[in-house]
C-alpha cells in the first residue's frame, strides 16, 4: 500500500471517531459543536502520558478517555436545562473554552530529542511513541482501525439494547418517553459523557500518529466535520457516520482535482444531501424498513 | 389512592383550575367531561406529572408527589395516552411497545383481544387512528399501570370504532387500575360505565349530566 | 478617567456587535432558526466587493451599495439553500446543521478570492476628536449612530407597520399565517435579504474601521453577533442592541485587565455563564416556553 493511501485511510479512521461521538449525542436528541474539545483533550492527555510520563498505550488512551468524558460529564451538567440551540451554543463555547485554555498551559521538559511538554501555541511536540516503539504507518493503521471497528461492532450490538432504544426515544420524543416512566436526565448524561470519552480516545490515537499537537488543530471546523459526517450518514445505524466520513475524506480529499476545492465541495454536498435526505443516508426508518423485510423473509 | 388537593393552575392571568379536589380509587372508573377549554387536559397533566399546579398538592397513597417529574410517576403506576397520538414514524409499531419480547408473549392475549396484532410490523401512518389509539392504551397497559389516564381518545374515532374501544376497555382493564377518561363526549364514559365529573368554571362538579 | 476611556472605547466597539446582532435576531425572529453561515455570507458579500473594486477601480460612494447589494445576495442563496427545503417543523436543527456546512463553503470560497491574509479596505477617513480629556473615534461614533438608528428603524417597522404584523405573524405561527393568505416564502426570502443589508452595513463600519479585511472575519461575525444576541435575549431586537454593547464594555474591561488574548475567553466564559445562569439573556425571553412547550401542547 502505498504511503499516501495509508495516511488517507488512518486519517479517515480518526476523523470516524469525532463522527461517532457527535452521532451519541444526536442520538439523545442533542447537537453539540463541541466534540473537537474532547479530541483535543484526549490527544493532549494521551501525550502527556506517553512521552512525559512514560505510560503504556494502552493505559495513556485509558486516561484520555477517562479524562475527556469527565469534561464533557462536566459539559453535561452545567447544559441540564439546555436544549437544541441552547445546547448547541452552550457546547460550542465550553468547546473553545477548553481549546483556548490549551494555549497557556506550559509545562515542558528537555530530552535529548527535543522539548517535550505542552508549551502554550506552541503545542506539545515530539510525541516520539511510534518511533521509540516502531510502528510502521501500517501498523498504526492496524491498530486505529481495529479500535474503531471494536468501537462500531459494540455499538451495533449495543443498538439493540433497552439502553439505547430508551435513549433513541429520549431524543425523539422526551414527552413520550416520561410517560412509559424513561427520565431523559439520565440518559442525555451517560451519552454526553461517553460521546466526549469517544472523541477523547479517537483524539489520542490522532496524538500518537501525528507526533505533534497543538490548540489550534482543535478549532470549530473540525467539530463541523465530525457533525456533518454524522448527521449526512445518517442516525439509523452506526455505519451512518463513517458514510459521511468516506464521502468528504474519501472521495473529495484523495481525488486530487477536487481536494484543491474540497471544503468548498463538501460545504455544498451536505447542504444538497440534506434536501434529498433530510434524516440522513441511513435513516432510523430506512434501517426499520430493511428490519421489517428481514423479519418477513424470515416468517416466510 | 391519588388524590388531588386545592388546585389552582393559571395560564397568562386567566384560571384555569380553580381550588379542585378529586381523589381517584384503584378499581374505578371516573370520566371527566367538560367543554372546550375548561381545563380538562391541564388537570391530567397535572395529575400525571406534566404541569405543576401554582397551588396545592398531588398525593400518592398520604405521599406527596407533586413535584415529581412525569417519568417518576409513570414509574408509580400513573400512566397516560395523549390527546393526539405520539408515534415515531420511523419505527414499526412494535418497537414502539418499548417492552420486551417476552412481556409481548405473555400478554398475547391482550394484543390479540384488541386486533392489533397484525398491525405490529407496520409503521404509524400505515394504520388507522382508532387501532393506534388501542396501541398506545396497550403500551400502557403492558406496564401494569396502577391509575390511567386517557386524554381525549374519541377525538377523531367514529361511532362504530368508539364503541369498539369501549368494549377493549372494558375487556381487559382490570380491577386493580384506576381508568381515567377526560373527553368532551359522553358516549365512551357511558360505554365503560364510568362515574362521570364535569369541570366547570374552574370547578369539579358532581355531575348528573346524564338527564 | 482611565476607566471611563475604556468604558466609552468598549461601548463604541460594542455598537459594532449590536448591528450584527440585530441581523441575526431579525432572522431568528421571525423564522425562529438561526444561521450560522451569517458571517460568512457577509464576508462572501465583502470579498466579492472587493474583487470587484479591484477590476472596475471605482470610488468609495459606489462601493457601499455593491457591499450591500453582495452581502444580501449571499445571504439569499444561504436562505433558499438551506433554510427554505427545510420548512417544516422538523426541520429547524437541520436547517442549522445546513447553514453550519455552508459556512465551510463561504469561507472557502472568500478566501479564494481574497488569497492573502490581509487586504486593505476602504477607509471612511473621519478623525478622532477630544471632548473633556476623553477621545471618541469619529467612525466609531459612526457606528454606534448608525446602530441606534437601525435599531429603532426595526423596532417601529416590526411593531408600528402593517408588515410588522405579518412578520410576528410569520414569526408566531408560519402555518397559520400561511392559511391566512401570507406568503411565508417570501416574507422568509425578504427577512434574509433585510438581514443581508444590515449585516453589509455593519461590515461595511466594522471593515472601515479597521481599514483591512481577514479571511477570519466571518467567524468574527458569527460569533460576536450570536453571543451579543444570545446575551440580549434570542430573538428580541432591543437586546441584540443592548447585547452587543454590553459584550463590547466587558471585553474591554477584561481585556484590559488580563490582557488581550482574554478577550476570546472572555467572549466564550460571559456566553457560557449566560447560558448556565440566565438562558434568556438580559430581556429574559422564556425559552422553556419559547421553544420547547411553545409548539407543543400536549
Amino acid at each position: 500500500m502505498s504511503l499516501y493511501l495509508v495516511t488517507i485511510l488512518t486519517n479517515m479512521t480518526l476523523i470516524s471517531f469525532i463522527a461517532i461521538s457527535a452521532y451519541l449525542i444526536l442520538i439523545v436528541g442533542e447537537v453539540s459543536f463541541g466534540q473537537q474539545a474532547f479530541f483535543g483533550i484526549g490527544a493532549y492527555m494521551t501525550a502527556t502520558s506517553t512521552a512525559l510520563l512514560g505510560l503504556d498505550i494502552v493505559i495513556a488512551l485509558f486516561f484520555a478517555f477517562m479524562v475527556s468524558s469527565s469534561f464533557a460529564l462536566v459539559l453535561s451538567f452545567l447544559t441540564v436545562r439546555l436544549s437544541g440551540l441552547y445546547f448547541a451554543v452552550a457546547s460550542l463555547s465550553f468547546a473553545e473554552l477548553l481549546r483556548l485554555s490549551l494555549y497557556k498551559v506550559e509545562y515542558t521538559v528537555e530530552t535529548n530529542s527535543g522539548t517535550i511538554g505542552p508549551n502554550g501555541p506552541e503545542g506539545f511536540q515530539n510525541i516520539r511513541w511510534i518511533f521509540e516503539n516502531n510502528i510502521s504507518p501500517e501498523n498504526f493503521l492496524v491498530i486505529a482501525l481495529s479500535s474503531l471497528l471494536t468501537l462500531i461492532i459494540l455499538l451495533i450490538f449495543m443498538e439493540n439494547s433497552k439502553l439505547f432504544k430508551n435513549a433513541r426515544l429520549v431524543g425523539k420524543d422526551q414527552i413520550v418517553a416520561q410517560s412509559i416512566g424513561i427520565g431523559p436526565f439520565f440518559y442525555r448524561i451517560g451519552f454526553i459523557t461517553l460521546a466526549g470519552g469517544v472523541a477523547g480516545f479517537g483524539g489520542g490515537l490522532f496524538a500518537l500518529f501525528n507526533t505533534y499537537v497543538e490548540p489550534s488543530m482543535f478549532g470549530i471546523m473540525l467539530g463541523v466535520h465530525g457533525l456533518a459526517y454524522s448527521i449526512i450518514g445518517g442516525l439509523g445505524y452506526p455505519l451512518g457516520p463513517l458514510i459521511g466520513v468516506f464521502i468528504d475524506i474519501g472521495l473529495l480529499e484523495s481525488v486530487r482535482f477536487l481536494s484543491e476545492y474540497r471544503m468548498i465541495l463538501f460545504g455544498g454536498l451536505v447542504a444538497a444531501i440534506l434536501i434529498i435526505f433530510p434524516e440522513g443516508i441511513i435513516s432510523p426508518r430506512l434501517v426499520s424498513r430493511i428490519k421489517r423485510k428481514l423479519v418477513k423473509k424470515n416468517n416466510a | 389512592m391519588l388524590e388531588l388537593k386545592g388546585l389552582k393552575k393559571l395560564f397568562g392571568g386567566i384560571t384555569v383550575l380553580n381550588d379542585v379536589n378529586i381523589a381517584f380509587q384503584r378499581g374505578n372508573k371516573i370520566g371527566l367531561s367538560g367543554g372546550n377549554g375548561t381545563g380538562k387536559s391541564t388537570l391530567l397533566n397535572i395529575a400525571t406529572g406534566f404541569l405543576t399546579a401554582e397551588e396545592g398538592a398531588v398525593i400518592l397513597n398520604g405521599d406527596d408527589i407533586t413535584h415529581f417529574e412525569a417519568w417518576k410517576l409513570s414509574r408509580l403506576g400513573v400512566k397516560r395516552t395523549f390527546q393526539k397520538v405520539r408515534f415515531n414514524e420511523a419505527l414499526i409499531l412494535k418497537e414502539q411497545l418499548y417492552t420486551s419480547d417476552d412481556i409481548i408473549k405473555r400478554n398475547l392475549h391482550i394484543l390479540e383481544g384488541a386486533d392489533i396484532i397484525d398491525y405490529l410490523y407496520s409503521f404509524p401512518n400505515e394504520v388507522p387512528l382508532p387501532i393506534l389509539r388501542k396501541i398506545e392504551v396497550t403500551r400502557a397497559l403492558l406496564n401494569r399501570p396502577k391509575y390511567l389516564f386517557l386524554d381525549e381518545p374519541s377525538a377523531g374515532m367514529a361511532a362504530t370504532d368508539l364503541h369498539d374501544f369501549g368494549e377493549f376497555l372494558n375487556n381487559f382493564i382490570d380491577a386493580e387500575t384506576c381508568l381515567v377518561v377526560v373527553e368532551h363526549r359522553l358516549e365512551l364514559m357511558k360505554k365503560i360505565d364510568a362515574k362521570i365529573y364535569e369541570l366547570r368554571d374552574g370547578k369539579l362538579v358532581n355531575g348528573n349530566i346524564f338527564v | 478617567m482611565e476607566y471611563i476611556q475604556i468604558s466609552i472605547d468598549g461601548i463604541l466597539y460594542g455598537s459594532s456587535y449590536s448591528l450584527i446582532a440585530l441581523g441575526f435576531s431579525l432572522v431568528f425572529g421571525v423564522m425562529r432558526r438561526i444561521n450560522l453561515a451569517y458571517g460568512s455570507s457577509l464576508l462572501l458579500g465583502v470579498a466579492i466587493a472587493l474583487w470587484v473594486e479591484n477590476k472596475l477601480n471605482i470610488s468609495i460612494i459606489f462601493f457601499i451599495p455593491i457591499v450591500l447589494f453582495f452581502c444580501s445576495l449571499s445571504n439569499l442563496y444561504v436562505e433558499r439553500f438551506c433554510f427554505a427545503p427545510h420548512n417544516t417543523k422538523a426541520g429547524v436543527v437541520v436547517s442549522m446543521i445546513s447553514s453550519f456546512a455552508i459556512w465551510m463553503q463561504l469561507d472557502e470560497i472568500s478566501s479564494q478570492l481574497l488569497p492573502d491574509r490581509t487586504h486593505s479596505f476602504p477607509s471612511l477617513e473621519i478623525s478622532t476628536f477630544e471632548f473633556g480629556g476623553l477621545f471618541f473615534r469619529g467612525d466609531q461614533i459612526l457606528n454606534i449612530v448608525i446602530a441606534f438608528i437601525i435599531a429603532a428603524i426595526l423596532f417601529l417597522a416590526v411593531y408600528k407597520t402593517k408588515y410588522g404584523i405579518v412578520l410576528r405573524a410569520v414569526s408566531n405561527s408560519a402555518d397559520t399565517a400561511k392559511l391566512m393568505g401570507c406568503n411565508t416564502n417570501l416574507v422568509n426570502s425578504l427577512t434574509f435579504i433585510v438581514a443581508g443589508v444590515i449585516g453589509g452595513i455593519a461590515a461595511f463600519l466594522v471593515l472601515s474601521t479597521e481599514s483591512q479585511v481577514t479571511p477570519l472575519f466571518g467567524f468574527w461575525c458569527t460569533l460576536k453577533g450570536l453571543v451579543a444576541m444570545m446575551i440580549g435575549g434570542l430573538g428580541s431586537l432591543t437586546g441584540a442592541f443592548w447585547g452587543g454593547l454590553l459584550l463590547g464594555l466587558l471585553e474591554a474591561h477584561l481585556s484590559y485587565q488580563f490582557g488581550p488574548i482574554s478577550r476570546e475567553i472572555t467572549t466564550f466564559s460571559i456566553l457560557l455563564i449566560f447560558l448556565i445562569i440566565r438562558p434568556g439573556g438580559l430581556m429574559g425571553v422564556n425559552i422553556y416556553k419559547d421553544l420547547k412547550s411553545r409548539d407543543e401542547r400536549i
